[in-house]
């Protein structure tokens, strides 16, 4: 069934519970086509015979057949089966209970208008304070309080999301100002972003790649255009990258100066 | 002068057919524009409903063009549109925007509800129930005039500084708080188009409760009348949440206010100066709350006209008519309890969504029902291909695959990947297109008899029926292979922005390249519509051979009173072809079958 | 000619004090009724460029004694300059690849040779000013996008005057103006759109920040003014309002981060006067 729902144009999947999304859209579709073709040769046939030329009275009684409600039932049937077996345990598996911060790699994402905000926690895994107050938009996009020893290390990227392969990422993800949503087509994991709410996701990516987070809800007249970048490295390529965004941090980790 | 009231026989004396308003202007202003008769607030309703699909249908060709050559200049008409929109011809995302909001705006709120609910309801609900006229007739002439000033603000706020509304008809704040003042001229618009329908839906209630013919059991009346009473239901128990949120919104724009305002926002670098501490999703539960009924709003009409034209060109009873009337009373009751669904994706736990998927589910039961029954109705029929029944028999394979693919979108899973891309909007098209439009397409044809004494072409209803089907299938079915591929709904450029869509661009072609079909294919309909006015081959009074109350009277039917004296109902609604009976079709009125 | 009465009606609705986006030609319209004010007397043009030196008095300020004072200076910034951080592009890739070479830096503070400040906006202020009429030049100001940067970084022009606006990125830019007496407007400019003219109908000396929303890190600050006694300081920090009649003026000294100054200034007929500042960073 998983390869049936890709052999329908969906993107490559790369991510653990990619399967799990890829099977119930083929099981579905499955169900769909074949309700479908059915429905459709029986409504044909039944057009053909009773066409007027070929049946010039109408029988006032009808048809008399329950087979109807035994397609009926059985419709129902097979959805409650797709919506108890495969929809609801995988959504409460992946979705309402993401992977826990400490057994994952946390990631925030913020959604403005029209970027992606990425703050990875750096070295000591604690996120730094942030204040709204802090915000500014050039030299401190998610108002890290520099001030904050536990954000000392912190590292901020705009558009740009890293991860290793193979580990579980937890992403955090709010927005600034108005409702946009965070698609990750190749990982299955799409989100809405809320302001005023931080809504937390989880995936592993099993292959390594280049791709893109997409913008998947209106959010103004950039909205076509907020696209991030978004990169799974081996462990080893994600590390050297970390590394030069270390680096960085470093080379201006002067106490935060009345310019920043 | 009679103008409040129910008709009386005074009325039918003055408003007699044929009489062409000649003297004072008073008494043509009185009958053909502040009319209180319900079939000239139906033709009303009709007619402004047709222009603003049309409008609607405009806009979406312009976005069309944008999509399949994004950022190219459209030749010609492109320059018109100023620089403020469409700069050398080519079309700025503001713009697009604009055209997206008021392209479902005008679609859902002015064209096909009024089509569906005011012209159709409005017409046939009171000949169908062998009524004068509506409960209430001065009540729905304030109800067409509430929809046609809300239209004309919706118009009007194209030509404001900034533009009309660009927040998507959906209008999720904080967006539609901080866009521009088109915003608040479509709120006001919005306050205009619900007390319409609010006003329209208690007459509709009224009028079908309380003015049925003498015999006219509920069992006894035509589906049509089920379908517009339910509808007529929903609009009533729906409506009345957006009004609210949509002042709530208006005060968050213009009063400072911040229901919708979450606190700490940060908007362009610059924190909010509204007070905050509002939710921003709760805007999305009122919205949706109407908003899912507003989609049986638009369908369920739809049912009852493909119902109607079934039972007539198949000449026989409906299989289960029981069944239907039951289906669709459950049907608008589940269609208040699966909002949330359009929500998945905005932080819901296990035991939420599994209730909204499982009433999302439950709903498709009698959506199947319904579509089943229609497809048995013909079992054993006479089946004539008439233009209005080609058009009700094409409503059944469509609106099932709006229907099915709307399963995926209601397993929560799937709709990781699929909400918000292409294939949401192929499958409400679906729906409200080629399944409610196809639909309203066969109401017209097969009631312009009654209402015109003429009956539209055959030929041109052909030319119209087949392109037009062809279409919308080109038009709407590629739209599920963009989606599955993940390509973004309400992308300014259709995706090109993205790697995961560059295969798929060349569909935004073909889709555009389908709707330019369907726009010609209109052409057939516009020409049939208007000629037949005039050169239509003139009919008798019941030139379908029906059954219901509206082939009671004369066509088009008599002034202000519709009928000549009283109807009784001996019979259900659809005894076509009884055992025994002279003719293939026992009218209820009539005592001999 | 119904488009423009629709207009004109909309204008004097009471929702208009909710507008937040005034299109071009609303403007245009706008200012047709209050704009004459411009059209003659004397008075001379000011730069709206970065560089301030090259303002010049123009003829017809030299026909007649009476303004012909001006005021020149130089600023500096006293205090230890920090560098200014390099901007990381990676955003947008095609910010970035215009960029390789060269990266761009932050600007909130750009000093020249010797601690002079650029982007320094200095103004009399108009409440100084005696009641009279302005030549209106006609020189368009130019605020470029080119490379994900706007240059110049801070601007003024006058009331009525053509701000032309350039994209040429081949990326979506979008202009958002956070002018408060003025209409805020924020407008696309997608690849395609190299070029957008906009027209400000009223004075706000204030300065306001123009953003891009796609590329988080532009801004720039700009102002209006109904007078042409304004300079913006160029890297040599040196500024100079010419044209002047005789009296005493405020003479603003606005810096985006650093607080502002207040200078007052009397010039008799024809004098020049020279006012030097230092800028600094608040001891708290």
């Amino acid at each position: 069934m998983i390869e049936f729902a890709r052999s329908m144009w969906m993107p490559q999947a790369a991510s653990t519970h990619a399967g799990q999304v890829d099977g119930l859209i083929g099981w579905v579709h499955l169900l769909m086509l074949v309700l479908f073709v059915g429905w459709g040769i029986f409504f044909f046939f039944i057009l053909v015979r009773f066409r007027k030329r070929r049946n010039p009275k109408a029988n006032y009684e009808g048809t008399h057949s329950h087979l109807s409600r035994w397609v009926e039932g059985a419709v129902a049937v097979i959805e409650i089966a797709l919506l108890f077996g495969l929809s609801v345990p995988v959504w409460a598996r992946v979705v309402a209970n993401p992977t826990p911060a400490e057994e994952a790699m946390t990631i925030r994402v913020v959604g403005q208008q029209f970027a992606w905000n990425i703050h990875y926690p750096g070295a000591d895994g604690v996120f730094g304070a942030t204040s709204v107050d802090l915000v500014d938009a050039e030299a401190n996009p998610v108002g890290v309080d520099r001030d904050d020893v536990m954000a000392k290390d912190d590292i901020v990227t705009v558009n740009q999301l890293h991860i290793p392969v193979d580990t579980p990422i937890r992403i955090e993800l709010s927005s600034f100002d108005v409702v946009h949503s965070f698609f990750l087509p190749e990982m299955r994991v799409k989100q809405d972003a809320i302001p005023g709410m931080t809504i937390p996701l989880s995936f592993t990516a099993t292959a390594t790649g280049e791709w893109e987070i997409a913008c998947a809800q209106l959010c103004g007249l950039g909205h076509y255009r907020m696209r991030g970048f978004f990169t799974v490295h081996d462990q080893a390529g994600f590390n050297a990258w970390m590394a030069e965004r270390v680096a960085e941090v470093e080379a201006a980790s002067q106490p935060k100066g009345f310019f920043d | 002068m009679h103008n409040n009231g129910h008709a009386n026989a005074e009325g039918h004396g003055h408003d007699g057919h044929g009489d062409h308003g000649h003297g004072a202007p008073e008494s043509f202003i009185r009958k053909y524009v502040f009319s209180v008769d319900h079939k000239v607030i139906g033709i009303q309703y009709g007619i402004t409903a047709l222009v603003f699909l049309f409008l609607g249908f405009c806009l979406i060709l312009l976005m069309r063009w944008q999509l399949a050559y994004p950022e190219q200049a459209l030749p010609v008409i492109g320059r018109l549109f100023g620089v403020t929109r469409m700069p050398e011809g080519v079309m700025l995302p503001e713009f697009y925007n604009q055209l997206g909001a008021m392209h479902g705006t005008i679609m859902v709120f002015l064209g096909v509800v009024p089509l569906a609910v005011g012209a159709f309801g409005n017409y046939l609900v009171p000949l169908q129930v062998g009524a004068p006229d509506m409960a209430f007739p001065k009540l729905n002439a304030a109800s067409y005039w509430l929809y046609f000033v809300g239209g004309v603000i919706m118009l009007i706020s194209f030509f404001i500084p900034g533009g009309a509304a660009k927040s998507g008809w959906t209008s999720y704040p904080p967006l539609a708080v901080i866009e521009t003042a088109g915003q608040t001229w479509w709120l006001l618009g919005m306050v205009f188009l619900i007390n319409s329908s609010l006003l329209g839906s208690v007459n509709i209630i009224t009028t079908i409760v309380q003015l049925r013919a003498p015999g006219l059991k509920f069992m006894r009346l035509p589906f049509f009348v089920w379908a517009q009473l339910v509808t007529s239901l929903l609009l009533l128990l729906a409506f009345p949440p957006l009004e609210v949120a949509g002042f709530m919104q208006l005060l968050d724009r213009v009063a400072g206010t911040s229901f919708f305002m979450p606190s700490g926002l940060v908007i362009s670098g610059e924190a909010y100066t509204g007070s905050g501490g509002g939710n921003a999703l709760l805007w999305q539960h009122l919205f949706w709350f109407l908003a899912h009924p507003e989609v049986y709003v638009l369908i369920l009409p739809a049912m009852g006209i493909v119902c109607e034209v079934l039972a007539n060109n198949s000449r026989k009873p409906l299989y289960g008519y029981k069944a239907l009337v039951y289906s669709v009373i459950f049907l608008g009751f589940m269609s208040f309890v699966v909002w949330a669904h359009h929500m998945f994706l905005t932080g819901m736990g296990t035991a939420i969504s599994t209730f909204f998927q499982l009433t999302t589910m439950i709903i498709s039961v009698p959506s199947i029902i319904i579509l089943t029954v229609m497809i048995l109705s013909l079992w054993g029929g006479s089946i004539r291909f008439t233009t209005p029944m080609l058009f009700a028999l094409a409503f059944i394979p469509m609106f099932g695959i709006g229907g099915l693919t709307g399963l995926p979108l209601g397993l929560s899973v799937a709709d990781i990947h699929l909400h918000d891309t292409y294939y949401v909007i192929g499958h409400f098209h679906f729906v409200v297109a080629p399944g409610t439009l196809l639909a309203l397409f066969a109401g017209i044809y097969y009631w312009y008899p009654k209402v015109t004494g003429r009956r539209m072409n055959d030929t041109l209803g052909r030319w119209h029926f087949w392109p037009s089907l062809v279409c919308m299938v080109g038009t709407f079915m590629p739209m599920f292979v963009l989606g599955m591929a993940g390509v973004s709904r309400r992308l300014y450029d259709g995706g090109a922005t993205y790697a995961h869509a560059q295969d798929y661009l060349w569909i935004n072609q073909l889709i555009t390249f389908s709707s330019w079909g369907l726009a010609l294919a209109q052409v057939f309909f516009i020409v049939n519509f208007f000629v037949s006015l005039k050169n239509g081959e003139k009919v008798e009074d019941n030139p379908w051979q029906g059954t219901t109350l509206e082939w009671a009277t004369t066509s088009p039917p008599l002034g202000h009173g519709n009928f000549e004296a009283p109807v009784t109902v001996y019979r259900g609604p659809y005894e076509y072809s009884v055992p025994r009976a002279k003719r293939d079709f026992s009218p209820q009125h009539l005592k001999r079958i | 000619m119904r488009t423009r009465f629709l207009r004109y009606a909309l204008s004097k609705l009471p929702f208009r004090s909710h507008l937040r986006l005034l299109p071009v030609v609303a403007l245009a319209l706008l200012l047709a009724g209050c704009g004459s004010d411009d059209e003659d007397g004397g008075g001379a043009a000011a730069s709206g460029s970065d560089t301030a030196a090259s303002a010049e008095t123009p003829a017809a300020a030299v026909e007649t004694d009476t303004n012909s004072a001006s005021i020149s200076g130089t600023i500096t910034f006293n205090g230890d300059a920090p560098e200014m951080a390099v901007l990381d592009m990676a955003a947008d890739p095609i910010c970035d690849e215009k960029n390789q070479e060269n990266p761009r830096r932050r600007q909130v503070l750009v000093l020249g040779e010797g601690q002079a400040i650029a982007n320094v906006m200095v103004q009399i202020k108009g409440t100084s000013l005696p009641d009279m009429d302005h030549d209106m030049p006609d020189m368009v100001v130019e605020f470029d996008q080119g490379g994900c940067q706007y240059s110049p970084h801070v601007f003024a022009l006058r009331v009525g005057q053509t701000l032309k606006i350039l994209n040429p990125d081949g990326t979506l830019h979008n202009v958002h103006a956070f002018a408060k007496v003025n209409a805020e407007f924020n407008e696309a400019m997608p690849q395609f759109r190299t070029e957008l003219e906009k027209v400000f109908d009223k004075a706000e000396p204030t300065p306001f920040a123009v953003k891009c929303d796609v590329h988080p890190w532009m801004n720039a600050w700009a102002a209006v003014f109904d007078h042409p006694y304004f300079a913006v300081t160029g890297e040599d920090g040196t500024f100079t309002i010419s044209g002047l009649p005789a009296g005493t003026y405020e003479l603003e000294i606005w810096h985006e981060r650093l607080p502002a100054q207040t200078v007052s200034v009397t010039v008799g007929i024809g004098e020049k006067a020279t006012v030097d500042a230092e800028m600094e960073v608040p001891s708290s």
